[in-house]
């Protein structure tokens, strides 16, 4: 390294291992992050082994059907006479599969075009800014019916439907931060010593703006969820008799009309919404701890 | 049997009889029937009020009123009503395929002939009708006096028109009146009279005329395809004034209807995509009728004492086609009994219906046909099922993939059945898809003459089915082997039996009672031995109203005839 | 201002351009002959043919393209492969009705939000503000059918106050319209409130820690004054940016809120015409959902630039 250029205490190698014990310490003493990380992490763990730890099976067709909660039944059965609260915790599987599975796909595609985007500039950074507003433009739940119809709807679909779709969000935060560091001199410096652009993007670049990378990525996931249950709720999700909570509400809502059977979809519908909050406040944690 | 009741049958017999009406009599005398099927089977042959009461007497039956219905006065109120799901493609009768277009269209049209609930055949457009001595040639009078919304006053040269349609190629219709007849065979008689000459003698096809084959709406003889929803030209009580792709339609009363004056002012139909939707709608006072609903879809209005449900016993049903010509173990027929006889059928009409469906013996023999009735019932055998298992080699099981539609209760249906058939160590994997998904696709043509589209390919399938007041065309379209006359395209199992085709057209022509019993009772045992399609149930076609509809009859097939609905 | 104007319209341009594209490219990833999609399996292959010609559909695909987009910028539509009728009689509706949706659901969540935000702002830390922030990550956590659900089976069956369906019956006023529409800008007002009204907590607390803030108090400006006047006109400015881009969510993006109140809004058009398979339907209705996206995307630009004079006088971004 030069000793001619001034170095700030930017050098990521040196800096980093500290920093992030520090962050790690504040993380853990944030409520918000502590209290979100405790929800995620049940649900996690549910999608590991929740057809484990089921005290029924999660599939199993029954002749009690619609039996209200009990000690047997804990959140009732369906009109299958599926035990609910099986199917709540095997149900974590497949939606804890697709939007992290959509969700990194969009952070490693986006985070490659924001490098790109961000430290290029010119014609590259116009255009896929214009591809961006462009599929902003666009419903999401729109395109992505369009594209899951067209392709068939299986999993994958939905992970490279949602993935791809939000791959232009993320480019776009990703530059908006490279943009703010390629003013830095870190990067002149490395530009000076003859360093290539792919290796001042990916090694000089990325470690500093992996920050609000993880804000993208908890907020995206938060997101995934949402876009997934959407889907599912419409139909285009996995294939019964798959527990899932979006599609158990909509082969269920109708039920509740009647003003009973309300078991059969109040407690998938209180899944999703704390795994959403879960992970909303995970990201909320993360982003007052870096933002400090 | 008195006297004078033996002398009005001689007379009959000697003086208007055909060999058909003959050996209807012959029947009846011999006790044959009940009062339902009598009234059925009169019906068909076109006979006479007066000659029914005859017959009814001659069988010890008490006389019927029929046809005779009250009428509420007309009144300014209009029916909302819900249509679920909504028509796909334009509103044309000629190609009518879909639920919602059926019934947007049969609302304002009507029919040579109207199959009641009962199944009996009610005059519509045509009065009366009549066979040649073998059933070949069928002669309908049409009601004089009848006006299109046009004005203009319909005539035999409307009829040939539309039925010479109907017969041609592009016609949806072709699947039930295919094989019996072609364009030519259409004939005006005189300006009220007009003949069908069909390939074949066919014992029922008045039916074929009724609003069973709902793309048989009459139009007028310079009808213009497109033009069904902008101008209103049919003969109907109400009239259609304003229609919106996907989300609804008005109509209004016809002043000019033959009927009379139809108690309703006007009809305001909503189109739903979610039965939840249309559901609140009804609970909520926004709708006043549903034409069709569902226990497993529409829970919430069963039980309800805001709620009148409208029951329609028939042969809707649903068919688990297993394809008899590909390289996998469907191909056993040991294999495909093995999976039907896994099914515990009263405990899924439980499940799915609470009872509301007749059960189904694999073969579209519904109760309701009152055919075939005294071979046994298929009943849940899993020790027997093991034994055809391992007797076809797959002792252990094996896997295979079931493909279907979201339609009413079939994913129910499907997680079912492969719940069940785990029992035998049959691994199944679900793939339903949407109705457009699993219908898209061409239909006839390569790789084996149907076509790529899913319900006619897949491996194994479940596919939903109206009801027909005949079997006809359950043996003809979905059973037969795949001819040019358009038997077997809908032969989803690609399921082939000569000794089965042949049974269908001596079914078809009998005249009698037991001699249509005896094919059906052959037909019902080949199909049980080689189960190319699992008939689980037929159920029962059910729409809901609130408590103010009076005068609505649910129709097995789905028509929404509300000429005699009014709101209290 | 007007150079300003000008780049930003000649981007919105640019963009449609590319919208236009990529939709187009979409629809031809829908598999299937067309003509026999329509004509069905019984039709000959030379009806099959005749059909695809008549529609130009067996042309290369640039030529399709130029030949639609040419047509669609004269304002000719075309007509739905579906329904065989003119797309924009089927289109126009549909729009208004969810441009009716929209402004009802902005009138509602809009007010409601800023003013939570504000409050939470002012009442930093304060039970005020976990009672705000709490209710709104909550709302905003549930998914939107579950919160439709609830609001029919409260407002519209238990208490029956209020239309399950939301098309309002035809010929009715200005009134009954916005009382079927209130129950779906309810849903959406749950939806929302979080969200607006953390950006509005957010943009407030910044300008309450800003310096210009600590002067006009310093100087001894009365409290209400300078919220009124400092506070709450900089809160806005990243709240409207917010609000902008919901637009494209609240035009289009409605289809689960749609199905649910059985609303006859663009969102359900396209999603029929999507698993129908209806091409021009879906390509003119998205491209449409664009343009009303974009234009307001550039008044809320404008707005922004009103507000805020560093934003003027520097030119675009």
């Amino acid at each position: 390294m030069s000793s001619a250029i001034v170095l700030p205490d930017v050098v990521p190698t040196r800096v980093r291992p500290h920093a992030r014990r520090e962050t790690l310490r504040l993380l853990l003493r944030s409520k918000t992050f502590v209290v979100g990380s405790a929800i995620f992490s049940w649900w996690v763990f549910c999608a590991f082994f929740g057809f484990a730890i089921a005290p029924h099976d999660p599939t199993g067709i029954t002749p009690s059907t619609l039996v209200g909660p009990s000690w047997h039944h804990l959140f009732g059965t369906d009109t299958l006479g599926e035990d609910v609260f099986s199917r709540v915790l095997a149900g974590a599987r497949s939606i804890l599969t697709i939007a992290p599975l959509a969700t990194a796909l969009a952070i490693v595609a986006g985070t490659t075009l924001g490098l790109l985007t961000g430290y290029m500039r010119g014609a590259v950074d116009d255009i896929v800014s214009r591809m961006t507003e462009a599929l902003l433009a666009i419903p999401l739940i729109v395109l992505a019916i369009t594209i899951v119809v067209a392709i068939g709807h299986s999993t994958a679909a939905i992970v490279i439907v949602v993935g791809v779709l939000f791959t232009p969000l993320v480019a776009r935060t990703v530059r908006a931060a490279v943009l703010a560091e390629r003013e830095l001199d870190y990067v002149p410096a490395a530009r000076l010593r003859g360093e290539r652009a792919p290796y001042i993007m990916f090694v000089e670049i990325l470690p500093n703006v992996t920050g609000p990378i993880i804000v993208e990525a908890t907020v995206r996931l938060g997101y995934a969820v949402f876009t997934i249950a959407g889907l599912s709720f419409l139909g285009l999700g996995v294939q019964p008799p798959t527990p899932d909570w979006a599609a158990d509400i909509s082969n269920n809502y109708n039920l509740l009309e009647s003003g009973t059977y309300w078991w059969t979809v109040l407690f998938g519908a209180l899944a999703i919404a704390s795994l959403v909050i879960a992970i909303n406040l995970i990201a909320d944690g993360i982003t007052q701890v870096l933002e400090r | 049997m008195d006297r004078e009741t033996r002398r009005q049958l001689e007379r009959y017999r000697q003086d208007e009889a055909g060999p058909f009406e003959s050996t209807f009599i012959d029947d009846v005398i011999a006790g044959e029937f009940d009062r339902r099927e009598l009234l059925r089977r009169a019906s068909i042959l076109g006979l006479s009020v007066p000659m029914v009461g005859i017959l009814l007497r001659a069988a010890g039956e008490p006389a019927a009123a029929f046809g005779a219905t009250a009428r509420a006065a007309a009144s300014s109120s209009r029916l909302r009503l819900a249509i679920i799901p909504p028509p796909t493609g334009a509103i044309e009768p000629l190609t009518f395929e879909d639920q919602g277009g059926l019934e947007t269209g049969g609302i304002c049209g009507e029919f040579l002939t109207r199959a009641t609930p009962s199944k009996t055949l009610l005059p519509e457009l045509a009065v009366s009708w009549k066979p040649n001595a073998n059933a070949t040639v069928w002669t309908f009078k049409l009601r004089p006096n009848v006006k299109f919304h046009t004005g203009q006053a319909m005539t035999s040269a409307d009829v040939v028109a539309t039925w010479k349609a109907l017969a041609s190629p592009g016609s949806q219709a072709l699947s039930a009146i295919g094989s019996y007849l072609a364009p030519a065979g259409v004939v005006a008689v005189d300006d009220l009279t007009v003949a069908f000459h069909l390939n074949s003698s066919v014992s029922n096809f008045p039916y074929l005329t009724s609003s069973d084959t709902y793309q048989a709406i009459i139009l007028p003889a310079n009808y213009k395809m497109g033009t069904f929803t902008s101008t209103p030209q049919t003969t109907g009580a109400f009239m259609i004034t304003a229609y919106n792709p996907g989300v609804g339609a008005t109509y209004q009363r016809f002043p000019g209807w033959w009927g009379g004056t139809a108690p309703l002012a006007g009809v305001d139909v909503t189109y739903y995509s979610a039965a939840a939707a249309a559901d609140a709608a009804l609970l909520g006072g926004q709708v006043d009728l549903i034409g069709q609903i569902q226990l497993a879809t529409d829970r919430s209005l069963f039980n309800n004492s805001n709620v009148q449900i409208f029951k329609a016993r028939g042969a809707t049903h649903r068919e688990m086609c297993m394809r008899v010509d590909v390289n996998n173990p469907l191909h056993d027929y040991r294999v495909r009994q093995a999976i039907a006889l896994t099914l515990d059928r009263p405990a899924i009409i439980k499940q799915l219906f609470n009872n509301l469906a007749d059960i189904g013996n694999d073969s579209p023999f519904a109760p309701v046909y009152g055919l075939a009735r005294s071979v046994p019932q298929r009943k849940k055998n899993i020790p027997k099922a093991k034994q055809l298992m391992a007797a076809a080699g797959h002792a252990k099981g094996f896997a295979i993939t079931l493909t279907t539609e979201t339609t009413g209760e079939i994913p129910e249906l499907a997680q079912i059945v492969k719940q069940s058939v785990k029992a035998i160590g049959i691994n199944m994997t679900l793939a339903i898809e949407s109705a457009t998904a699993y219908f898209a696709g061409t239909s006839t043509g390569p790789p084996k003459g149907w076509g790529n589209t899913p319900w006619l390919n897949a491996d194994l399938n479940i596919t939903d089915w109206g009801s027909r007041p005949v079997p006809n065309v359950f043996l003809v379209a979905a059973l037969s082997t795949l001819s040019k006359s358009g038997a077997g395209v809908w032969n989803a199992a690609h399921y082939s039996n000569p000794k089965f085709n042949s049974d269908v057209k001596s079914f078809l022509a009998a005249a009698s009672f037991k001699d249509q019993n005896k094919y059906a009772i052959a037909m019902q045992q080949l199909l049980l031995h080689d189960t190319p399609v699992v008939f689980p149930y037929f159920y029962y076609y059910l729409a809901a109203g609130s408590k103010s509809v009076k005068g609505y009859v649910a129709d097995p097939l789905g028509q929404i005839y509300l000429s005699k609905t009014s709101l209290a | 201002m007007a150079r300003f104007l000008l780049k930003r319209f000649a981007l919105a341009i640019i963009t449609l351009f590319m919208v236009s594209v990529i939709v187009f490219m979409v629809a031809q990833l829908l598999p299937g002959n067309i003509g026999r999609n329509v004509l069905g399996g019984f039709a000959t292959q030379q009806s099959v043919n005749e059909y695809n010609h008549a529609l130009g559909v067996d042309r290369p695909v640039y030529v399709q393209y130029a030949s639609w987009i040419s047509k669609f910028v004269q304002g000719n539509l075309g007509s739905s492969l579906e329904y065989k009728v003119p797309l924009w009689p089927l289109l126009r509706p549909s729009l208004v009705n969810s441009l009716e949706l929209a402004a009802v659901a902005f009138v509602l969540v809009v007010p409601l939000s800023i003013l939570g935000g504000v409050l939470a702002a002012l009442r930093r830390g304060r039970v005020a503000d976990r009672v705000i922030t709490l209710t709104g990550l909550s709302l905003t956590a549930v998914p939107e059918f579950v919160s439709a659900i609830i609001l029919i089976l409260v407002f519209g069956l238990l208490f029956k106050v209020l239309p399950v369906n939301a098309n309002a019956p035809p010929g009715s006023g200005f009134f009954t319209h916005i009382r079927y529409l209130l129950l779906p800008a309810m849903a959406l007002t749950m939806v929302l409130f979080g969200y607006i009204a953390r950006m509005a907590r957010a943009g407030t607390i910044e300008a309450l820690d800003a310096d210009y803030t600590r002067t006009a108090f310093l100087k001894g400006i009365p409290t209400r004054t300078v919220i009124w006047r400092h506070v709450l006109r900089n809160s806005l400015l990243p709240t409207i940016a917010v609000i902008a881009t919901q637009m494209g969510y609240l035009i289009g993006g409605l289809v689960v809120i749609e199905k649910v109140f059985n609303y006859n809004g663009i969102g359900q058009r396209i999603y029929t015409a999507a698993s129908n398979k209806d091409f021009t339907m879906l390509e003119s209705g998205v491209l449409v959902i664009a343009i009303v996206y974009l234009t307001a995307m550039l008044i809320a630009d404008i707005l922004y630039s009103v507000l805020n004079p560093r934003i003027r006088h520097a030119g675009a971004q």
